[in-house]
């Protein structure tokens, strides 16, 4: 596999150089391979969002390194095709879409990026379909439920084509069923259109289907790995103010009664499998 | 209580008549000179040909009558202020008092014209909500920005203002909706928007646009944002996925459009005003 | 402090071309001290029904009923309910508005006409409630609060106003789960030593299973059911068929019996979880899976 993203000793300060400044990375090494699932994951303040901005160079390294397909993020000129790569989808459903029409939206991107219109409504069409929302093509956003205006917003992003695509936060604002459109359209969008995706979320629960995690506080990177290693590591997770998700608590409560139930439990029916291979 | 309810203008209702159908270009084009004709109707015959117009064209885009009225409904009290206004202003040297209120002289003259002033900004709402009903946003945007096109060679910037048109017309009902949440919100904390008198109740809007205001900015914010990581960079080298075609049903509306034009003009002519 | 509701209906946008009727014949009770959840899929109407609790909508069909006051009747004081039933909107911080955190929680007693000398009281003690040390915020700017602060002093804005009932539309919404625990012990507190009578919103099913005793599931603007807690979760089949998730530990549980294992299928915490299994894996015979 190779390398899609680079992050080499990246620092992040805002408000740099005033009385105001705040720290928020720390010397973050990484790197996306391009295909991969990625989840990172973090509390309020872990610096997660921050990191994610350096991917399509909405920000640009206080110091260090941030390379997309080789190209520096701090290269200004280049900013276009960086983000021509790498298409990002925001935290509230709302503030991203533009348009009064749903298909007009999802066609923005690919509007600025100056492509003939026929292959545009094309793109839009296919966009569209991938995300299931075609039949709500010519409704206003504002009459979609949140998870629906997320995916139209997946769908502007996918119809420019990128490689990759940054989901920051995509869920804290909807509800259960919202938020399950959401993951299951992104790991769809990785498995079948082959586009990395990069999750930054602070739900646990997202990241058991990933290749792999990030779990990031305080600015800095604390822990990297598969899930099942991850979430492991109980005690750690809870001082980083994440929580485990049920499934694995019980199986650990279960383990310390003596009841001998596999290891790297995530979700409902691997502790279920595994409580009835006892019986 | 909802706040958003009453509010026709800008209220998009999708149907599919000629009207409807009709190219945006056309229909500004239409309306401007509608309403440019309607500036030159003086008398109560010609307004009463230009609103027998008025209700045609509703009728014609199929859009509910009672619906369409129930918007003037907020512009009653502006109507009447004026209408009292010019009953006790006009005062030119012809006019013939018709009843005193202290020092106040209401004259024939002056009912007259606050009469006819008041038909006209309300065929002027009239025809404002029916073109907002029939056509879309979208359409009414791309009409715009392809009218002023032509006047990016002296500096207009076509396509921002479209934008700009765009995203806040987006962002209309979403505003309101924020709006209505956020005074509900005050009012479970104890203010009473019915009581007080008017300084007292301009008084518990700060509350209320504190909030909004700053709910508005964030949300530019994130925009801002959104759009920078899409690529925007404005109008230069973008495309337009919709384009715009005239039709059949443009011929119909500009012909149609043009005989009411040639007919009123006929009537105005053939009907001076008498004051 | 009891809320009655008989015969409610409500239509939105009434008289426009966008009429719906969006709540149908609703009939149902809360006592005094009650700790009640909310729950329903989207548009179920939940948040239309809550908000008829404080007066924010008076019924045109049908009665509801605040300590016995008729909210319809000309002679009630809309206001003073608003005061004794307290409403906390999804993402409060919207509302604040002062400049200061203090000013901003005084808003709710100033408007009742409450001396100075009791507003501070009351500032003191809704900041305590909330978590919100006053020393450290009384006089800080609301910008300078982060998300979870700013949320915790919302709601002791409208903790002022001294309710007796609190109604919280989805009060853990876009928190993490640090900010979400917070709230959630700040809500079990002011049921405990406050006895507030809680009505609680939320789509997050663990988060009611957890906190309420009550609850009431709501469909497509009627009361779908009512029942206590244990009850409603263990008919997982019938939430389904609406659109609705179970708490994860009850869900394990259904499992777990379906395929043979003898458990409680009505478990609401991790650790009733455990204890059932346990107990049903003894009961099947020995120390099957013991080390």
């Amino acid at each position: 596999m190779e390398k899609l993203i680079e992050v080499k000793e990246l620092t992040f300060i805002y408000n740099r150089g005033t009385k105001k400044a705040v720290k928020a990375l720390q010397n973050v090494n990484l790197e996306i391979m391009r295909g991969e699932f990625l989840t990172i994951l973090g509390q309020n303040g872990s610096g997660k969002s921050t990191l994610a901005r350096h991917f399509n160079g909405l920000l640009t390294p206080s110091k260090g390194e941030v390379y997309v397909d080789g190209i520096s993020v701090k290269n200004q000129s280049q900013l276009r095709e960086i983000r021509k790569r790498v298409g990002m989808v925001f935290q509230n459903p709302d503030n991203q879409l533009v348009s009064t029409v749903v298909e007009e939206d999802v066609a923005f991107g690919s509007e600025n990026l100056g492509i003939p219109p026929d292959e545009i409504r094309q793109r839009v069409a296919w966009a569209l379909e991938a995300l299931n929302m075609t039949e709500y093509r010519k409704e206003s956003p504002h009459q979609l439920s949140g998870g629906q205006k997320q995916r139209v917003a997946i769908a502007g992003v996918l119809a420019t084509r990128p490689d990759c695509i940054v989901l920051d936060e995509p869920t804290a604002l909807l509800d259960p069923l919202g938020r399950k459109e959401v993951i299951d359209a992104a790991k769809k969008l990785n498995r079948e259109e082959g586009i990395t995706v990069v999750l930054i979320t602070h739900f646990m629960n997202e990241a058991i289907e990933s290749d792999r995690i990030v779990v990031m506080d305080g600015g800095e990177i604390k822990l990297i790995g598969t899930p099942g290693n991850i979430f492991d590591q109980v005690d750690l997770i809870r001082t980083l103010g994440l929580d485990i998700p049920m499934a694995t608590q019980i199986a650990i409560g279960l383990r310390q009664k003596g009841i001998k139930v596999a290891d790297h439990i995530l979700a409902a029916e691997e502790l279920v499998n595994s409580l009835c291979q006892l019986l | 209580m909802e706040l958003t309810k009453d509010i026709t203008l800008g209220v998009y209702i999708p149907r599919e008549t000629t009207v409807h159908l009709s190219d945006p270009r056309t229909k500004i084009l239409l309306s401007i000179l509608l309403i440019t004709l309607l500036f030159l109707v003086k008398t109560y015959i010609a307004y009463g040909v230009f609103t027998a117009f008025a209700l045609f064209l509703i009728w014609a885009s199929q859009i509910p009558v009672g619906y369409a009225m129930k918007g003037l409904k907020p512009m009653i009290p502006v109507l009447i202020i004026m209408w009292v206004l010019q009953i006790f202003l006009q005062k030119p040297d012809h006019a013939q008092v018709i009843f005193t209120m202290g020092f106040l002289e209401a004259t024939d003259v002056g009912l007259h014209m606050g009469t006819l002033m008041s038909i006209r900004v309300l065929l002027l709402f009239l025809l404002t909500t029916i073109l907002t009903m029939a056509t879309s946003m979208v359409e009414l945007t791309d009409g715009i920005e392809a009218l002023l096109k032509p006047f990016r060679k002296i500096g207009i910037p076509s396509h921002e203002l479209a934008m700009t048109l765009v995203i806040a017309l987006r962002f209309v009902p979403t505003l309101a909706e924020e709006m209505e949440k956020i005074v509900k919100a005050q009012m479970a904390r104890g203010v009473d928007f019915d009581r007080g008198n008017f300084i007292q109740k301009t008084a518990k809007m700060f509350p209320i646009f504190l909030p909004l205001f700053l709910n508005a900015f964030k949300r530019a914010e994130d925009l801002i944002i959104a759009m920078e990581a899409r690529n925007y960079t404005g109008g230069a080298g973008r495309t337009k996925m919709r384009q715009l075609k005239m039709g059949p049903a443009d011929t119909k509306s500009f012909l149609v459009v043009l005989i009411f034009s040639v007919a009123i003009i006929a009537v105005i002519r053939m009907f001076p005003p008498l004051i | 402090m009891s809320i009655v509701v008989e015969n409610l209906s409500h239509h939105y946008k009434a008289g426009t071309p966008f009429e719906k009727k969006v709540l149908f014949d609703i009939n149902l009770e809360i006592q005094d001290g009650e700790f009640v959840g909310l729950i329903g899929p989207t548009q179920s109407g939940k948040t239309t029904l809550a908000q008829h609790f404080n007066g924010l909508f008076i019924p045109k069909e049908g009665r509801v009923l605040v300590n016995g006051h008729n909210l319809a009747d000309k002679a009630t004081d809309i206001v003073k309910i608003r005061h004794q039933v307290g409403y906390v909107f999804q993402n409060p911080e919207n509302q604040l508005f002062k400049e200061t955190v203090g000013e901003d929680i005084a808003f709710a007693p100033l408007n009742q006409k409450c001396s100075k000398e009791e507003t501070n009281r009351r500032v003191r003690e809704c900041m305590s409630l909330v978590g919100l040390d006053y020393d450290t915020f009384f006089k800080r700017d609301i910008f300078a609060l982060s998300g979870g602060q700013k949320r915790r002093a919302a709601i002791a804005g409208v903790l002022a106003g001294y309710p007796e009932v609190l109604v919280l539309d989805d009060p853990t919404a876009g928190l993490d789960p640090r900010g979400r625990e917070e709230i959630l012990e700040v809500i079990g507190r002011l049921h405990q030593e406050k006895e507030m009578t809680i009505v609680f919103i939320s789509n997050t099913m663990e988060d009611v299973a957890r906190m309420a005793k009550r609850i009431i599931v709501m469909n497509e603007g009627a009361i779908f059911a009512d029942g206590t807690t244990r009850t409603i979760f263990s008919e997982s089949e019938r939430l389904r068929q609406i659109g609705l998730g179970i708490p994860e530990t009850i869900d394990i549980m259904q499992r777990l019996a379906a395929r043979g294992l003898r458990v409680p299928t009505d478990t609401l915490t991790v650790e009733e979880t455990i204890d059932g299994i346990t107990a049903g894996l003894a009961g099947k015979g020995g120390d099957a899976g013991w080390n």
